[in-house]
């Protein structure tokens, strides 16, 4: 066996294939009303070209709707997001329709709807089919059904020459659906228009029937398998006749009957055998199939239980972060009054200052106005006009008696101010002693209070505005640290929820999963044994043991006198058989190895980019017949559980390879619907690169590309291949942002 | 090279038919799914390719390869 990992040597373009002149290459698609494309077919025109092509659109932005237009053109169907089921074009209509006609089309008019495809093929001819269907609204909700007359238009089948510029019409039903076969023959369709995860089923290799479908359509096995049958039964029939012929000749040989009869044994021992190995490779087959699908779901109970370890410490975090991120905010309004923070006092550094000043001042005034308010309420508490002594007791007595005042002489009746004014004169000398103050200052106590109170705060003005700092760094940290941990949790829980739907799983136990699993293996151990040890060895030795018997039944028929034609026929159909066995091995035997090595080449190509080095793809014949594939490292171990990614790429190789491998032309596009939705950027260039091997022209839907934030609307990659020579187009679609649905239209900018 | 010339080429390209018929290598390279034949063994196995590929019954084809060729 050639040991692969010297295939290195061999030229990429031993596995690119020569582009027929007569390949079909897609010039123009355009869609009117499909869907977001909103408008007139002129309206939402993609030019394309022979080479790479490349329409680069975010989610929701009319990739899956433009792969949707050739699923219609090719099936009469649309692949319904939503639901992912095709739904038959007839009960699409409404769906299909954009929203903003829908509005816009007023009750009693019609609208229409559909995709137009312009392709040429060879040198000579140009074509253009249009599907389409005319709606005609008759009420108001738009998205009623029951608002709708939907009428499908027949498909219109135009054709060129290519000197010339005027499409004619091509009537014939049969004809049409040339035209549209010729685009992409449907034995082909699988292999060369898909959407990303189709891969996986088109090259399932635990399932034989998809190995073989491949090597039928890639060689002449089945005529192979025609000729064999037929050589089967006539060597049968040749056998009879040579019998017949024998017993004609009414020849005796005891030999001979015995050794027909032991021929017939040998026959009914290998019918025997063969029947057992069927049924084996059938256990075996069907046991590899449950191991395979146990390993998914084993794989993803382990990946589960993997995540669920790290979701538990994950959320406990997140719970813990959340609950210290609101006892910090609860503490925050206790730092305004709390002395340790003092946050309150921010911003007061020179009130202490203004605060003694004023209270100085204020003090000082209060005491001169309460002294002045005490005084004028009572002057003669705190002033005496007239001297002490003057006038004397006894003038003043007499005063008193005449209620007169003899020094202003003004009368003082009893009872009036004066006449009290007198009385206090008299009575001045005793109360001399308790003169009143005019006010008590009792203010010191009330601010010094207020000064010992607020003394914390003043003494850490300084250090408030730094304290706050801190906080509101905490603060950043703390909502950082819940972000980090919120984006974890819920990266661990999508991943999960992934794996979950992809599995579904969820129910069964890890426990039960290992069990089913260990069984699975078991059996199939079990019927390799069987198979390799003891059925294929008895075949082998009882089919000798036939070669034997018939060699000698050839001899002794010579002898029997019985026509030489006779034995010549038999013998012929005897060689013919056998041959034709181990030529119809041959050729599949062959063809996986072809695949093999351009699987190989293309995989290479695939993976340049990336850091993967040194491992081959391996395919290999398992005891059921079918194909086992595996890619093998530098050390010749097997590699299993590696990304989604890495395994569709291991099955584009082997899409490429089919295609590669095929002795005729390859004359049809590539049409992918987000082929690298499970790639890494180093898998995605390669991507670009290889197919522009393989096919003549691919027209490749990506969001991969996609960057809303750059001004071209693509990503650093999407540069690199705006440039790169093989890319031919590179559109980007655009839909207004955060617009309603029926607002919703998509529009494209042609890069190049 | 028709696909008929393939599966003819192909069969008898066997080294233990191919001794035992005495067919050359290049008798291989040669030979096609048209007379004349270059050995009988030859002629057998073009008569069931175009006849099968003709559309032929196998009980037909068997019938011809008795009658035409061998003669019985």
């Amino acid at each position: 066996m050639v040991d692969l990992l010297d295939r290195s040597t061999i030229p990429l373009k031993t596995a690119s294939i020569k582009f027929s002149r007569m390949a079909s290459i897609i010039n123009k698609i355009s869609f009117e009303n499909f869907f977001n494309y909103y408008g007139s077919f002129e309206r939402n025109t993609y030019e394309l070209e022979e080479g790479v092509n490349i329409i680069v659109a975010d989610n929701g932005a009319g990739k899956s709707k433009f792969f949707n237009a050739f699923l219609w053109l090719f099936t009469d169907q649309i692949l319904d997001s939503d639901t992912k089921t095709k739904l038959s074009i007839k009960n699409a209509c409404l769906k299909i329709l954009s929203d903003k006609a829908k509005v816009e089309t007023p009750i009693g008019e019609s609208v229409n709807c559909g995709v137009m495809v312009e392709y040429t093929s060879g040198t000579r001819k140009k074509y253009q089919i249009i599907k389409s269907f005319t709606a005609k609204r008759i009420d108001e909700p738009i998205t009623n059904e029951n608002s709708w007359q939907f009428l499908i238009n027949d498909v219109e089948v135009n054709e060129t020459e290519l000197v010339l510029h005027r499409y004619k019409p091509v009537y014939g039903e049969v004809e049409k659906k040339q035209v549209i076969d010729r685009l992409i023959m449907p034995v082909f369709r699988k292999y060369s228009f898909l959407q990303g995860e189709e891969v996986d089923e088109i090259i399932d290799f635990s399932k034989k029937e998809s190995i073989e479908e491949a090597v039928e359509n890639l060689t002449e096995i089945k005529q192979y398998e025609n000729i064999h049958n037929l050589l089967k039964t006539f060597k049968d029939n040749a056998f009879k006749d040579l019998q017949r012929k024998r017993k004609e000749s009414s020849a005796q040989n005891d030999r001979y009957d015995q050794a027909v009869d032991e021929k017939e044994k040998f026959e009914n021992f290998i019918e025997q055998e063969e029947s057992k190995l069927k049924q084996w490779q059938e256990t075996y087959e069907s046991a590899k199939k449950h191991k395979e699908e146990l390993d998914k779901q084993y794989s993803n109970a382990e990946k589960r239980k993997e995540l669920d370890d790290k979701l538990k410490p994950a959320r406990r975090k997140l719970k813990e972060k959340k609950e210290e991120f609101e006892e910090f905010l609860d503490r925050i309004n206790n730092r305004f009054f709390d002395g340790n923070f003092a946050w309150i006092a921010m911003g007061f550094d020179k009130e202490v200052a203004k605060f003694n000043e004023l209270k100085e001042r204020f003090t000082e005034k209060r005491y001169q106005k309460k002294a002045l308010l005490e005084v004028e309420k009572n002057p003669n508490d705190y002033f005496h006009v007239m001297p002490i002594g003057s006038p004397d007791a006894a003038s003043l007595q007499k005063m008193i008696k005449d209620e007169h005042c003899y020094v202003c002489n003004r009368p003082a009746a009893k009872g009036t101010a004066e006449h009290e004014y007198l009385i206090k004169m008299n009575e001045r000398p005793k109360n001399i002693s308790s003169d009143i103050n005019f006010v008590k200052n009792d203010l010191n106590n009330f601010f010094g209070n207020i000064q010992i109170n607020a003394q914390p705060f003043y003494t850490k003005i300084e250090q408030v505005r730094d304290s706050v700092l801190r906080t509101r760094q905490k603060e950043e940290e703390l909502k950082a640290s819940i972000e980090r941990l919120s984006k974890q949790v819920k990266a661990f829980e999508s991943h999960r929820s992934a794996i979950v739907i992809a599995g579904h799983d969820d129910d069964i136990s890890s426990q039960d999963i290992i069990s089913s699993y260990n069984t699975a293996v078991r059996q199939m151990e079990n019927a390799r044994g069987k198979i390799d040890d003891i059925i294929v060895p008895n075949i082998r030795k009882y089919k000798s043991q036939l070669k034997a018997i018939e060699t000698e039944l050839n001899s002794l028929s010579k002898d029997n006198n019985i026509p030489s034609a006779y034995q010549e026929n038999y013998e012929i159909f005897q060689d013919l058989e056998e041959s034709a066995q181990k030529a119809k091995d041959r050729v599949f035997d062959e063809m996986i190895n072809l695949l093999e090595e351009h699987a190989n080449i293309h995989f290479k190509n695939l993976i340049k980019n990336n850091d993967l080095a040194g491992g081959i793809l391996k395919f290999e014949k398992n005891p059921s017949g079918t194909i086992d594939f595996n890619y093998i490292d530098s050390k010749g171990n097997i590699v299993s559980g590696s990304s989604e990614g890495f395994q569709r790429m291991k099955k584009f190789s082997v899409v490429m390879a089919i295609i590669s491998a095929n002795n005729a032309l390859y004359n049809y596009p590539l049409l992918a619907d987000a082929p690298i939705s499970a790639f890494g950027e180093g898998f995605t260039e390669g991507f670009f690169d290889a197919i522009g091997h393989v096919f003549p022209q691919s027209i490749v839907l990506v969001k991969e590309l996609y960057k809303r934030e750059d001004d071209m609307k693509i990503n650093e990659l999407g540069k690199r291949l705006l440039k790169d020579e093989r890319v031919k187009s590179m559109y980007v679609n655009n839909v207004p942002k955060n617009a309603e649905q029926i607002e919703l239209e998509t529009t494209q900018t042609r890069l190049k | 090279m028709s696909k008929r010339d393939d599966l003819l080429r192909e069969i008898l390209h066997d080294n233990e038919l191919m001794e035992k018929y005495k067919l050359k290598e290049k008798n291989i390279k040669e030979i096609r799914c048209v007379p004349p034949f270059y050995d009988k063994i030859v002629d057998v196995l073009a008569t069931i390719i175009n006849e099968n590929a003709d559309g032929r019954s196998s009980r037909q084809i068997y019938n011809t390869i008795k009658n035409s060729i061998h003669k019985i």
